[in-house]
């Protein structure tokens, strides 16, 4: 048996088979939409146009108001799986596992991304009465569906692949600073003291930015901040999470021992830098402006506190530095 | 994010007692469906759990000799050369194997003990200083297929050399274990042997046990080297192999299940799709009076959610009831097989998060997912169409 048969994993199957259905009218909706829509005329097409960009969102939405709750039920199967799989201690050795995990789970993150930036454009568009970016969004879908597409045959690639008899690393082998993978290259060629001190001189250039009111730069640094609290997440924060000095794992904080924490950091990350490129990209008033800036650096801030609230608690306590 | 507009909820409810008849149906099949699915991996849940329970007292290594793919027995002197390892506490040479009732055509577990080793079961052991050589204790399956056959007191093996050796019946297994126990005789090592036609100065396999766990894998590398062809299996694996034979129940139910999945996802397609004349003018006045399509859109998903979570919530309430209140009569047996001997045991109540996560994903989205299109197609019909 090379693959599992585990009601998780079937579930999750199902589901992208459902997704495949429904993304794929969705995908001819907005091809036709991208290519006919007028808002001018008066023929029988827009008619039906009009009626199919309804069904088109509806899709979309259902889509996107899964794939949310889905994504934090993928990870947790895959630190359940880690339990049957020899050598992996968590979601991290099964992700490693195949060649596929890794691309799958940065796939995710970045349809999500996309998904949800879909749905703002989407309640923009909707607010407007003239409806000025029906047009440009399911443009935009017809281009995300692609995306979307590898993500749904990636997810089947790796579970069908997934043999439980292969011994694969656990995330201290992964992440360990001594082994040879990329990441770890670029770990060591910056000193984790440089990037940690980057990681707070970009918060505060974001709330600078904010009172400067520079949309671009806030989206920009916002990008970069995605970049630079991973990287200090793996190398630094993590460390003062676990308590050891050489624990590197992004995925172990998930787990029940340290009270699901990364679920709440992933989260406050995602939010507060969704919203943060949200200023810049999204056409939004300047009302629903301010809010996506509100947004953006309350979680910002409630991340950048919970992490350093790890490290303050560490310090305190056993009154040395890992 | 748009808060829940609570007048669109209220009329989604109301609409929903108007259409009686057909959402009565569409509920109780749902709720029948999420009920099985629940069920079965409510088992699953509390099976797993009852092992990771039992597994504590279990031996943390098993070295068994194969030959031909058969466990085949041992010198009884080799348990020296493994307690010479170091780290290991203490190796019990077991005694056990099956003994076919062919009256009953079922097979009875038969295990030896001695009154002061270390023992697997904690309730074996209890019973184990009370046995002597010429009584046994029998689970409480095995008393009830014993029963039919009137071996009230005592009970006559049939030894490989065609004679016979009678022993007392001394008492029960205690049931707590009932799911280990159920197919047992417990008897002393001496008279196991014979009844199993074992030499004696020779054991099945060796239970080894070990003070620090974190050494198992090293010990499991000598081992292997003193013995190459030995089978050795550590707790670990054995846990991992149930979890995936369990896992694998589960998934095989439930590939099946998508069928039935399926086949709800066209009825519920088909029903909704049959639009009643009311129903379509009740959306051609509610357009009239100036209701956006979107607004439709939202009450008919309101109505199409709150249909399908009532539904998962009675289905899942129900199956609880029904696995640990009623022990979940019929779908035990697809996880415990159906022989003569069926453990009768009350399965412990596990919460656990991710199966419910599970079900409501199997369920929910799938019923709303297949009203999105016919709803769409009343919401954007013409008023003159629909008031005509």
């Amino acid at each position: 048996m090379s693959g599992i048969l585990n009601p998780e994993i079937i579930a999750l199957l199902l589901l992208d088979v459902v997704f495949l259905f429904f993304g794929f009218i969705a995908f001819i909706l907005s091809l036709k939409i991208a290519l006919f829509w007028d808002s001018n005329a008066t023929t029988k097409r827009q008619y039906t146009l009009v009626k199919q960009s309804y069904l088109g969102a509806v899709i979309i939405k259902y889509i996107l108001a899964l794939k949310i709750p889905l994504i934090l039920f993928f990870v947790f199967i895959l630190d359940e799986l880690s339990t049957i799989l020899n050598g992996a201690m968590c979601a991290a050795g099964v992700i490693n596992a195949t060649p596929y995990g890794t691309y799958l789970l940065v796939l995710k993150i970045f349809n999500i991304y996309l998904f949800l930036y879909w749905l703002y454009l989407h309640k923009v568009d909707e607010a407007n009465e003239l409806q000025p970016y029906t047009r440009i969004k399911f443009a935009l879908f017809s281009v995300l569906f692609f995306p979307f597409l590898a993500e749904i045959v990636l997810e089947f690639a790796l579970f069908s692949s997934l043999d439980v008899n292969t011994l694969v690393d656990c995330c201290g082998t992964i992440y360990s600073f001594a082994s040879q993978s990329y990441l770890s290259v670029v770990m060591r060629s910056f000193g984790s003291s440089y990037l940690v001190g980057l990681f707070y001189f970009l918060f505060l250039a974001i709330i600078m930015s904010y009172v400067l009111k520079k949309e671009n730069l806030f989206a920009l640094l916002n990008l970069v901040f995605i970049v630079v609290s991973l990287a200090t997440l793996i190398m630094f924060f993590g460390t003062y999470i676990y308590e050891m000095p050489t624990h590197h794992c992004p995925f172990c904080f998930l787990q029940k021992d340290y009270n699901y924490v990364g679920y709440f950091l992933y989260t406050f990350l995602f939010l507060g830098t969704f919203h943060g490129l949200a200023v810049a990209f999204v056409p939004a008033t300047k009302k629903m402006q301010q809010s996506y800036y509100k947004t953006s650096l309350l979680f910002l801030s409630l991340y950048v506190l919970s992490v350093t609230f790890y490290v303050v608690r560490y310090v305190l306590v056993n009154g040395v530095w890992l | 994010m748009k808060k829940i507009n609570f007048y669109l909820l209220e009329y989604a409810l109301d609409s929903l007692t108007r259409q009686k008849r057909r959402n009565i149906f569409l509920f109780s099949v749902l709720s029948f469906i999420i009920f099985l699915l629940s069920s079965v991996f409510f088992v699953r849940n509390s099976l797993l759990y009852q092992f990771d329970d039992a597994i504590g007292v279990m031996p943390d290594i098993v070295v068994q000799q194969l030959e031909g793919g058969r466990v085949v027995s041992v010198e009884e002197d080799l348990a020296d050369e493994l307690l010479a390892i170091a780290g290991v506490q203490d190796v019990v040479g077991r005694v056990w194997g099956y003994y076919h009732f062919f009256q009953a055509n079922t097979d009875f577990a038969i295990v030896g003990v001695d009154e002061f080793e270390q023992n697997s079961n904690p309730n074996f052991v209890k019973d184990a200083s009370k046995l002597q050589d010429d009584t046994m204790f029998i689970g409480n399956g095995v008393k009830k297929v014993l029963q039919k056959f009137y071996y009230e007191k005592e009970f006559h093996f049939l030894l490989p050399d065609a004679t016979n050796m009678r022993l007392k019946i001394a008492g029960q297994l205690s049931k707590d274990s009932a799911l280990w126990s159920d197919d047992v005789m417990l008897l002393t090592k001496e008279s196991a042997k014979k009844v199993l036609a074992i030499d004696d100065n020779k054991v099945v396999d060796f239970a080894l046990f070990v003070a620090n766990k974190k050494e198992i894998p090293t010990i499991v590398a000598k081992i292997r080297t003193l013995f190459p062809t030995a089978k050795i299996t550590t707790k670990e694996n054995l846990f991992v192999e149930y979890d995936k034979l369990l896992s694998y129940r589960g998934g095989f139910f439930l590939l099946l299940f998508v069928v039935t999945l399926f086949t709800f996802f066209m009825i519920v397609y088909d029903k909704v799709s049959g639009v009643t004349s009311q129903e379509k003018s009740e959306v051609g006045i509610l357009k009239a009076i100036g209701w956006r399509v979107n607004d439709i859109l939202q009450y008919k998903f309101y109505e199409a959610f709150i249909l399908s979570f009532f539904a998962y919530a009675l289905g899942v309430i129900g199956a609880m009831f029904y696995v640990y209140s009623f022990d979940a009569s019929i779908i035990f047996d697809i996880f415990v097989g159906s022989s003569q001997i069926k453990p009768q045991i009350a399965l412990p109540f596990v919460f656990d998060a991710q199966t419910f996560f599970l079900i409501f994903f199997m369920s929910v989205p799938i019923y709303i997912a297949a009203t999105i299109i016919p709803t769409w197609r009343v919401a954007t019909l013409d008023v003159d169409e629909l008031l005509r």
